[in-house]
C-alpha cells in the first residue's frame, strides 16, 4: 500500500516537473534547410535545396534539416518532434535534427514516411552517415552523406530514380571515407552491408578504389623494378629516374612495358648454372 | 445661493464621495501595480520570458563547460543548480535574483578560466559557443536590472503622485529594492 502511495506521489511529482518545465526556444523554418547553427556552407544548402526539388518531384518524401546551438534542456528526440508539428510538415516528410553544441541528433518522421522509411532504416542511415563525421564537427560532409544516403534508401524504396551525382560534390572525398569507417566502427551487418554494396554500386567508390590501388601498386613495383635495372648506368648516388624518363640508352625509346617484362623473358638461370656445369 | 444645511450636508457628502472613490481607485490601482512587479517572475509576467532565457542559456553553457571540466567542478554545479532553480517555476523574486547573481558570477569566471584549458583552445565551436554565452551571461545581470529598474521606478512614482501618496496613506507600501542592485 504504502508502495502505490510512494509511487504515486513520484508521478505526480513528475507530472509537476515536467509540467514547470520551460519551453525551449524553436527556431523559424526557413525553408527546406534551417540551419540556424550556421555551420553548413552556402554550396551545400543550394544543392539540398535541389535534391529537395529533385524529391518532391519523384515524389518521394522529402528531407528536412534543421540545425540548432542547444536544445534548451530538452531531450533531442522530443525537440525534433516538437520541431516537426511546429513547422506543420506534411505526413510524409523527414526532418533531421542536428544540435551542434549538444553533439546530438534524431529524426522525426511523418507516418507516411515512416512506412517507407522504417525506424530501423534511419537509424541506420543515422548510424552508417552521419554518426563519425558529425562528431568530428564535419557538419557539411555529415549531413552530404546522410543525404545521399537517404536518396538511395528512398530510391529502392519507392522505386523511383534521384539523381545526386551532380550534388555534393564539394565534400564528396570525405564522405566516403568517413561513412565507411563509421559502418566498420559500429559493426553494422547484414543490412548494415548491403547499405555499403548498395552505396559502392551507386558512387562507383570500389571501382574507382580498386584502380587506385592498382595504379598505386604498378608505380610502386614498376618503380622499384626500373630503379634497380637503372641504377647500374645511373651510378650509385643518382636517385632513380621516373620510368618513362629512363636515360638507358638502350631502353630509352621503348615503351615501358617491354622494359617491364624484359627481365623475366631472359631470366639469370642459364647465366647462373652455366659456371656450375665447368666444375 | 441660499446656505442651507441640507445644501451643507449634500456637499459634504459629494467630497466624501469623492475622497472615497479617489482613495479606493488609489488603493487599486497601485496594488495592482505593485502586485504586477512582485509577479514579474511569474509565468505571465513581464520578466519570465527574460527569466527562461537566461535560465536556458546558463544550462546550455554548463553542456559546454562539462566537456571541459571534471564532473565535480563547483563552479559548474553551482551553475546548473542555479539555472535549475531559474528554469523550475519559482516565482520568489529574491531567489531568483539570487540565482541569477551566482549565473553572472559563474559565467564571468568561465570566460577568464576556460579559454586556458588545452580542450578548451582545440575547439573553435566551444571557444565561439563559450564567448557567445559568457557574453549574454556575464552581462551585469540583465534580470536583477530589469526587475531593480521596475521597481524603483514603482517607487519614485508611489512616492511622488498624488494618488500615490493617497495609496500609501491606505496602506500600499514601497517595494523593498532588491540590495543587488547595479
Amino acid at each position: 500500500m504504502l508502495k502505490r502511495i510512494l509511487c504515486l506521489l513520484m508521478l505526480c511529482a513528475l507530472l509537476l516537473c515536467s509540467a514547470a518545465q520551460a519551453e525551449p526556444r524553436y527556431p523559424a523554418q526557413s525553408g527546406v534547410t534551417t540551419d540556424s547553427a550556421a555551420v553548413l556552407s552556402v554550396k551545400l544548402l543550394e544543392d539540398l535545396r535541389t535534391l529537395d526539388k529533385r524529391l518532391d518531384k519523384a515524389g518521394a518524401p522529402r528531407l528536412h534539416i534543421a540545425t540548432v546551438d542547444f536544445l534548451d534542456t530538452a531531450d533531442v528526440q522530443d525537440y525534433a518532434n516538437a520541431l516537426f508539428t511546429r513547422w506543420e510538415l506534411a505526413d510524409d516528410d523527414v526532418l533531421l535534427l542536428l544540435c551542434v553544441g549538444e553533439e546530438r541528433y534524431a529524426i522525426a518522421a511523418g507516418n507516411g514516411a515512416r512506412r517507407i522509411l522504417p525506424d530501423t532504416v534511419l537509424s541506420k542511415l543515422m548510424a552508417g552517415y552521419l554518426h563519425e563525421a558529425f562528431l568530428g564537427q564535419q557538419y557539411d560532409a555529415a549531413v552530404s552523406a546522410f543525404a545521399t544516403g537517404y536518396v538511395s534508401e528512398v530510391c529502392k524504396a519507392c522505386g523511383v530514380t534521384v539523381k545526386v551525382e551532380d550534388l555534393f560534390r564539394s565534400t564528396s572525398s570525405g564522405i566516403f571515407g568517413n561513412w565507411a569507417g563509421s559502418q566498420k566502427n559500429t559493426g553494422a551487418s547484414g543490412d548494415g552491408e548491403s547499405f555499403l554494396t548498395r552505396e559502392d554500386k551507386n558512387s562507383g567508390f570500389s571501382l574507382l578504389k580498386v584502380i587506385l590501388i592498382v595504379a598505386l601498386l604498378m608505380l610502386i613495383f614498376g618503380a622499384f623494378r626500373t630503379g634497380k635495372k637503372l641504377r647500374r648506368p645511373a651510378g650509385e648516388d643518382a636517385p632513380p629516374p621516373p620510368p618513362e624518363a629512363a636515360p638507358k640508352p638502350a631502353q630509352a625509346e621503348k615503351p615501358r612495358y617491354p622494359v617491364y617484362f624484359k627481365p623475366r623473358e631472359k631470366k639469370p638461370t642459364p647465366q647462373y648454372f652455366k659456371p656450375r656445369n665447368p666444375k | 445661493m441660499k446656505i442651507s444645511l441640507s445644501n451643507i450636508l449634500f456637499a459634504l457628502l459629494c467630497v466624501a464621495l469623492l475622497g472615497v472613490a479617489l482613495g479606493l481607485g488609489s488603493v487599486r490601482g497601485w496594488s495592482a501595480d505593485r502586485d504586477e512587479i512582485l509577479n514579474a517572475f511569474s509565468a505571465d509576467g513581464e520578466l519570465h520570458t527574460l527569466l527562461e532565457n537566461r535560465g536556458m542559456d546558463a544550462a546550455n553553457l554548463c553542456v559546454v563547460a562539462a566537456r571541459h571540466l571534471p564532473e565535480n567542478d563547483a563552479d559548474l554545479l553551482a551553475l546548473s543548480a542555479t539555472s535549475g532553480t531559474l528554469l523550475s517555476g519559482v516565482e520568489d523574486a529574491q531567489a531568483l535574483l539570487d540565482a541569477d547573481a551566482v549565473i553572472t558570477d559563474v559565467a564571468l569566471r568561465f570566460a577568464d578560466s576556460l579559454p586556458q584549458l588545452t580542450s578548451m583552445q582545440q575547439s573553435q565551436r566551444d571557444m565561439a559557443y563559450l564567448t557567445m554565452l559568457s557574453g549574454s551571461l556575464g552581462r551585469k545581470s540583465s534580470l536583477t536590472h530589469n526587475y531593480t529598474a521596475m521597481v524603483e521606478d514603482f517607487n519614485q512614482q508611489l512616492t511622488t503622485s498624488l494618488s500615490g501618496k493617497i495609496a500609501m496613506l491606505l496602506g500600499v507600501d514601497i517595494i523593498p529594492v532588491p540590495g543587488t542592485a547595479d
